[in-house]
């Protein structure tokens, strides 16, 4: 419950800069259906996992699209340094996995890519993930591959200038979670907050079409 | 602001006024369900916590302290156009008869350098207020979700 608004100084640029970093990406999917049979956002179509390598916390090569063909897959764009947003998300993936069954776990995989590869090296990131479920694919790539990834996505990434990443400082990111098919189609967007039973029900059904 | 009213407190409450500072006026701040993540980064974790000020005068929050952090910032979460992004905050308004909310996806604490933390242990967070005295809560240390 957030009683106070924002008006400290230089948000207004701020402002600016966000709705800047946003203008380039496609329109924002429609909201759900009320007869969708998902709690996410049907982005059925809507985007393509961009054909771009990145490399994993064991040092390999992943390519978006083909590594994570044949498997539904979530994929999130945050940073280790983020303590609320990223780690909560993380953590309802995590526990929205462990509703899942074997099966449906071997069917479905989460990759987290760095929006800070500055910052969080792979150790890191390997670190990071573990804590909230070791079988979650951490991923890093130089920076406008990172940037030109995630617009593909529709997924904002707005860091400071590199004269001002020094220190501790934020990424601004968008928040969202997207479900690609095992074909690399987008199907499901989960917002922030998606409750993990929600994103569970969300998996099963996916799966359940494609079985 | 009212700040030479005192209340009549009984001598038993006098005890604890050090410590919530309810010997002076209003405003009155209660600080409850203050927790602190288990840093998945060891560089920065997350606080919340409910403030709720039942005293009759605003207050605002001016900085939180931790001995368990090298610094403690207080973050708000803003979303726009679907970009999330987090916008520290130098203060924090606490109206008359309002609570404040700290909260994953909303206002937040993030400490920095945070020691090494595990669940079940209490961290003590000291809040500093333009108005009322310091007030000073253990967090409880918890897992993430």
């Amino acid at each position: 419950m957030r009683t106070t608004p924002l008006y400290a100084g230089g948000l207004v640029p701020l402002v600016l800069a966000a709705l800047a970093a946003c203008s380039g990406q496609p329109q924002q999917p429609a909201q759900p259906e009320e007869d969708s049979p998902y709690n996410g956002s049907d982005i059925e179509g809507a985007f393509t996992l961009p054909d771009t390598d990145f490399t994993t916390t064991e040092g390999e090569n992943y390519n978006l699209r083909e590594d994570s063909s044949g498997t539904t897959t979530a994929v999130f764009f945050g940073f280790t340094n983020c303590p609320d947003i990223c780690p909560t998300t993380m953590a309802d993936l995590g526990q929205a996995v462990d509703q899942l069954d074997e099966d449906q776990r071997e069917r479905f995989g989460v990759v987290f890519v760095t929006a800070d590869p500055e910052r969080d090296d792979r150790e890191l990131i390997d670190r990071w993930l573990g804590s909230f479920d070791p079988s979650f694919t951490g991923l890093r790539g130089p920076l406008d591959r990172t940037d030109d990834a995630a617009e593909s996505m529709g997924i904002s990434i707005d860091r400071p200038e590199p004269e001002e990443r020094s220190g501790d400082y934020n990424v601004g990111h968008g928040s969202q979670v997207l479900v690609f098919s095992p074909e690399g189609e987008s199907e499901l967007m989960w917002d922030y907050g998606t409750e993990p039973a929600a994103m569970a029900e969300d998996v099963t059904a996916l799966l359940a079409e494609d079985a | 602001m009212g700040r030479g009213r005192h209340a009549a407190v009984g001598t038993a409450l006098t005890v604890l006024g050090t410590l919530a500072g309810c010997a002076t006026a209003a405003p009155e701040i209660a600080v409850r369900d203050a927790t602190v993540r288990v840093p998945a980064n060891p560089d920065v974790t997350a606080g919340y916590l409910t403030l709720e000020n039942t005293g009759g005068t605003d207050d605002t929050l001016t900085g939180v302290t931790s001995e368990a952090a090298a610094e403690v910032q207080m973050h708000d979460t803003t979303d726009s156009g679907g970009e999330t992004r987090m916008r520290q905050r130098d203060e924090v308004a606490v109206p008359a008869g309002d609570t404040v909310v700290f909260e994953t996806g909303g206002l937040h604490l993030m400490l920095m350098g945070p020691d090494d933390l595990r669940a079940g242990d209490t961290v003590e967070l000291s809040l500093e207020f333009a108005t009322s005295d310091r007030v000073s809560v253990d967090a409880v240390v918890e897992e993430i979700g």
